[in-house]
């Protein structure tokens, strides 16, 4: 867990999505397959610009919702994790313009 | 390299050996929501079999203008039907191709040219199959889609009855056929105007047979279910997105025209509404439509 906080991430080039009553509803063109965020993850999803770490995500979320930090690390960790294996998001250890 | 990737190549090259143009003599063109296609065939049977398929949506015109979709038929003696027991889809840039057991198929979505080829006395409905895969290309470069569902008019408005096979697409369509106007009973294809969407009839017809070159503003699709009671259940704009999409007819993998698809079913979800319609096999369901749709039009003005 400790590595993916350090990573930067972006969301892939190649995406196509759309907020849905304040829910993100993403289409990976590749295999036309359509995913589905709650609305706490689409608002993470809303932070994530290439130029923030997943520690930096887990931060902006702590502001906002009233959970410890260490369940929000574990949480936000694995969801970024299963959106890079969607090839929905992309980590990176540098910035990613 | 693997051995499918070679079958693949091996469809595609087929291609590099064809003429731009077949040697077809005889030529038919239709017109679909407003998306015209001109079909060049080698054989006089399948001319007049499609041409009476058509019969409702042929395009009258002599000269050579070209049309927005323009396919030449071509047909191979020698065929070897074990490479692609079902319909597989790839794409090079621009070019789609569809391989299939009984046909190769290859179309340019800037040029509106298609390529098709098949054994010599191929069934029509093989044609009739990459015209479908044409228009379901083409359609998205008008701001549109096809997709599978009834098209019934009702009062001069349009309204979709979608669902996969067995859903009950032709029940609804023959119930309705005596007080409506039903433009297909299997594809209806779905294309902008004018800050609405419009729904067109299309010849590509299902058990009913039954296909009219009429058009009328979306008002609302329904998503059939089969039930023991009859009422619609309003969805949100999330769930109709998914069903939308699901019941879309595309056959490419081509990651711009998807994501364009993607766009077009955004903004359409926002325009009419869907529904879930809980249905009997009786004309019971159209009290519901005509409740909600009384309802809208009370409180829109």
């Amino acid at each position: 867990m400790s590595s993916i906080l350090n990573k930067f991430v972006a969301r892939a080039d190649n995406i196509a999505y759309r907020t849905v009553a304040d829910e993100a509803v993403i289409m990976t063109p590749a295999d036309s397959m359509l995913h589905e965020l709650n609305e706490v993850a689409t608002s993470i999803f809303a932070n994530i610009n290439g130029k923030r770490t997943v520690r930096e995500l887990c931060k902006l979320a702590f502001n906002e919702y009233e959970v410890e930090m260490a369940r929000l690390e574990a949480d936000i960790s694995t969801l970024i994790g299963e959106l890079e294996k969607k090839n929905i998001l992309q980590l990176s250890d540098a910035p990613i313009n | 390299m693997s051995e499918k990737i070679e079958t693949v190549n091996n469809a595609v090259a087929c291609f590099n050996s064809l003429p731009e143009s077949g040697d077809g003599k005889y030529t038919l063109k239709i017109i679909v929501g407003g998306i015209t296609c001109a079909l060049k065939l080698i054989y006089e049977r399948h001319y007049n079999e499609l041409k009476e398929r058509y019969a409702k949506f042929l395009l009258n015109d002599p000269t050579d203008v070209r049309c927005d979709i323009n396919i030449d038929v071509f047909a191979k003696d020698e065929w070897d039907s074990s490479s692609f027991p079902a319909i597989d889809v790839h794409h090079i840039n621009n070019k789609h191709y569809a391989f299939r057991w009984d046909f190769h198929s290859e179309f340019d979505t800037i040029t509106g040219n298609g390529r098709f080829l098949s054994i010599p006395d191929t069934n029509i409905l093989t044609i009739d199959s990459f015209v479908r895969i044409s228009y379901s290309l083409m359609v998205v470069l008008h701001g549109g889609f096809l997709i599978h569902s009834a098209a019934i008019l009702r009062n001069g408005n349009a309204f979709l009855f979608s669902g996969v096979s067995d859903a009950g697409k032709t029940t609804v369509s023959r119930i309705s056929m005596a007080e409506n106007k039903v433009l297909t009973d299997e594809i209806s294809l779905v294309k902008p105007s004018a800050g609405e969407y419009i729904a067109y009839g299309t010849p590509f017809w299902g058990e009913l047979q039954h296909g009219l070159p009429d058009s009328g503003a979306l008002k609302g699709i329904m998503f059939l279910q089969k039930d023991t009671d009859v009422y619609l259940s309003k969805l949100n704009r999330k769930k109709a997105l998914r069903k939308l999409m699901t019941n879309v007819l595309f056959f490419a993998k081509d990651e711009n025209l998807s994501s364009r698809l993607f766009s077009i079913c955004c903004e359409a979800v926002t325009l009419f509404d869907s529904f879930d319609l809980h249905f009997l096999p009786d004309n019971s369901f159209w009290r519901c439509i005509d409740e909600q749709y009384s309802e809208q039009i009370c409180s829109e003005s």
